[in-house]
C-alpha cells in the first residue's frame, strides 16, 4: 500500500459502514473502507436474525426508525437485488401482567410516531400463533415491522458502492489515527497509511479502540449474543419475529429452519468471544420450550455468536466529536443497529456532504455520557430487547 | 446438477453466485444457502470450494473454507432443556 488517499475513510465493513459507503459513493464522494476481517459483514452484521423493529424503541430512536422504514420499503428497487424483505410484523409476548401493562402503555406512545401496535390478550395471541403456549400473559403486535436477509442487504450495498467507485481494503486493521492541530489527517493501518480528512468510526464492538487512538473514551461493552439454528420443520409459527424478555425466535419462511436466540440477561457475559457456549444453549432451549413447546424434538444443526456493542444507555453514538475535527462516530448500536442501517448511511452522508442532518440526532451525541455514571447503572438494571 | 443436497442448490446457482463476486465458501453459502442445511456443508463444502477454485483460477488451497460451528452432529433441542425436578 503506497501513498493512498481518500476524501472519507470508513472504519468497519458492517451494516452501517456499508450503507454509509454506498450513500457517499453515490453522492460522488471518494470513499474507502478499511475492514480488519477478510470480507464484509463478518461480525454482527452477518450474525443477526434480520429483524427490523419499530416496536418498543427508545423515544429518540422512534422517529429515525420511522424514516428508516420508508428507506427499507424502497431498498430492493434501489439496490437492484432481493433482500428477502417481508412484512409480517413482530409479536412481542409478555410473560407477566407487569410486562403486559408496560406494553399497553407503548401503544399510545408509539402511535404518536405513526407506529401501529396492538395490545393482545393471551387468547388473542394464541389465536394468531396457536403454537405459543399459555405460559405467556398476552402480547403486543406490530404488523408493519419487517424482516430482511442481512447477507443480501450487506452484499447489495457493497456491490452498488463499488459500482459508484468506493474502494475496500479487507484484512486491514486500523492501528492508529494521524492527528495534527486537533484534527484528523490520516489513518494508520497494519498495511500502511491512508491520508484523509474525514474518518467514520463504524467499528462496532471495536469502536472504543478507534476512539482511544484519538484520545476519546467511547463507553462500549462488547457482549456475545448466541443463536441456535434448527433443522427445517413445517411452518408452525406465522412468519413474524417472536420476541420476549427471555428469547427471540423466527421461523424462516422459505425452508422452515428456526432461529432461536437469547436476549442478553442483565449483568450477563461480556467480551469478544464467538465460541459457542453450552450453558447459553441450555438457557435458549429451556426458555423457548416454555413459549413454543412444539419445538420439542427438533434438531439443532448450528449455532452462531455475534458481538453486540452495548452502550451504558442502550442507545447508539452518532455524530462529530468536539475534541477531534474530522472524526465522526456511528457505533454502539446495542443490538438494534441492523434495523437502522439505511437511515444511518443517509444521515452520515448528509453530515459529511451537507454539514448537517435532516433528522435530529443530538440525543445520540457522545457527550451525553459525560454527565455521570447514573446511566451506567441502568445497563445492569435493564432487560435488553436486542433483536 | 445438485451440489448441496440438503438445501437443493444446483451447480448453476453456485457458478452464478461466484460470477457475482462470491469467491469464498462462506459467501456462496450466504448467497445460495449451499451448506446451510442439515449436514452443514460436510457433504458439499469441498465441491463448492472446488467450483470456486475452478471458476476463479486459483488453487484449492487458496479458497477459504466455511466456519465450522457446534454441534458436530444434529442434537434435539429438548435434551438441553433444564426441567424443574419435582
Amino acid at each position: 500500500m503506497t501513498s493512498l488517499r481518500a476524501d472519507v475513510v470508513i472504519v468497519g465493513g458492517g451494516q452501517s459502514g456499508l450503507s454509509a459507503t454506498y450513500e457517499l459513493a453515490k453522492a460522488g464522494v471518494d470513499v474507502l473502507v478499511v475492514e480488519k476481517r477478510e470480507s464484509l459483514a463478518m461480525e454482527a452484521a452477518g450474525r443477526n436474525p434480520g429483524g427490523i423493529r419499530q416496536i418498543g424503541r427508545d423515544i429518540h430512536e422512534a422517529p429515525l426508525m420511522v424514516a428508516a422504514m420508508r428507506r427499507w420499503h424502497g431498498l430492493e428497487e434501489e439496490l437492484g437485488c432481493s433482500i428477502e424483505l417481508t412484512e409480517d410484523g413482530y409479536l412481542w409476548v409478555a410473560l407477566s401482567e407487569d410486562e403486559l401493562e408496560m406494553q399497553r402503555g407503548l401503544v399510545e406512545r408509539d402511535a404518536a410516531y405513526g407506529i401501529k401496535e396492538f395490545a393482545l390478550e393471551r387468547d388473542e395471541v394464541r389465536k394468531m400463533a396457536p403454537a405459543v403456549s399459555d405460559f405467556i400473559s398476552g402480547g403486543l403486535y406490530s404488523p408493519t415491522d419487517l424482516i430482511a436477509n442481512p447477507f443480501f442487504v450487506a452484499r447489495g450495498y457493497f456491490d452498488r458502492a463499488r459500482e459508484y467507485g468506493a474502494r475496500f481494503l479487507f484484512d486491514t486493521e486500523v492501528i492508529g489515527l494521524r492527528l495534527q492541530g486537533g484534527r484528523v489527517r490520516g489513518v494508520v493501518t497494519d498495511q500502511g497509511e491512508i491520508a484523509t480528512d474525514v474518518v467514520v468510526n463504524a467499528a462496532g464492538p471495536w469502536s472504543d479502540r478507534i476512539g482511544r487512538m484519538a484520545g476519546i473514551e467511547i463507553p462500549i461493552t462488547p457482549c456475545p449474543n448466541q443463536f441456535i439454528v434448527t433443522e427445517p420443520m413445517p411452518p408452525i409459527l406465522p412468519p413474524f419475529l417472536l420476541i420476549s424478555s427471555i428469547a427471540v425466535c423466527r421461523q424462516c419462511g422459505a425452508r422452515g429452519h428456526v432461529y432461536i436466540g437469547n436476549t442478553n440477561a442483565p449483568g450477563g457475559i461480556s467480551g469478544y468471544s464467538k465460541a459457542t457456549d453450552y450453558d447459553e444453549m441450555v438457557r435458549t432451549a429451556t426458555n423457548i420450550l416454555k413459549i413454543v413447546p412444539a419445538f420439542r424434538g427438533l434438531n439443532i444443526i448450528r449455532t452462531w455468536v455475534g458481538t453486540i456493542d452495548f452502550t451504558p444507555d442502550d442507545n447508539f453514538v452518532f455524530g462529530r466529536v468536539e475534541q477531534v475535527k474530522g472524526l465522526i462516530l456511528a457505533c454502539g448500536f446495542s443490538g438494534h443497529g441492523f434495523a437502522l442501517t439505511p437511515i444511518i448511511g443517509q444521515l452520515l452522508c448528509e453530515l459529511i456532504v451537507e454539514g448537517e442532518t435532516s433528522l435530529p440526532v443530538d440525543a445520540f451525541r457522545l457527550n451525553r455520557f459525560e454527565r455521570g455514571t447514573a446511566e451506567k447503572a441502568k445497563h445492569f438494571a435493564h432487560q435488553h430487547l436486542d433483536a | 446438477m445438485i451440489i448441496c443436497r440438503c438445501e437443493e442448490v444446483t451447480k448453476e446457482e453456485i457458478v452464478k453466485a461466484i460470477a457475482e463476486g462470491c469467491d469464498s465458501v462462506t459467501w456462496v453459502k450466504r448467497k445460495t444457502r449451499a451448506g446451510m442445511g442439515l449436514c452443514q456443508g460436510r457433504t458439499c463444502g469441498c465441491l463448492v470450494a472446488r467450483l470456486i477454485a475452478g471458476e476463479t483460477n486459483q488453487g484449492l488451497g487458496q479458497v477459504l473454507p466455511d466456519t465450522r460451528r457446534p454441534p458436530l452432529r444434529p442434537i434435539p433441542l429438548d435434551i438441553l432443556e433444564e426441567r424443574d425436578e419435582k
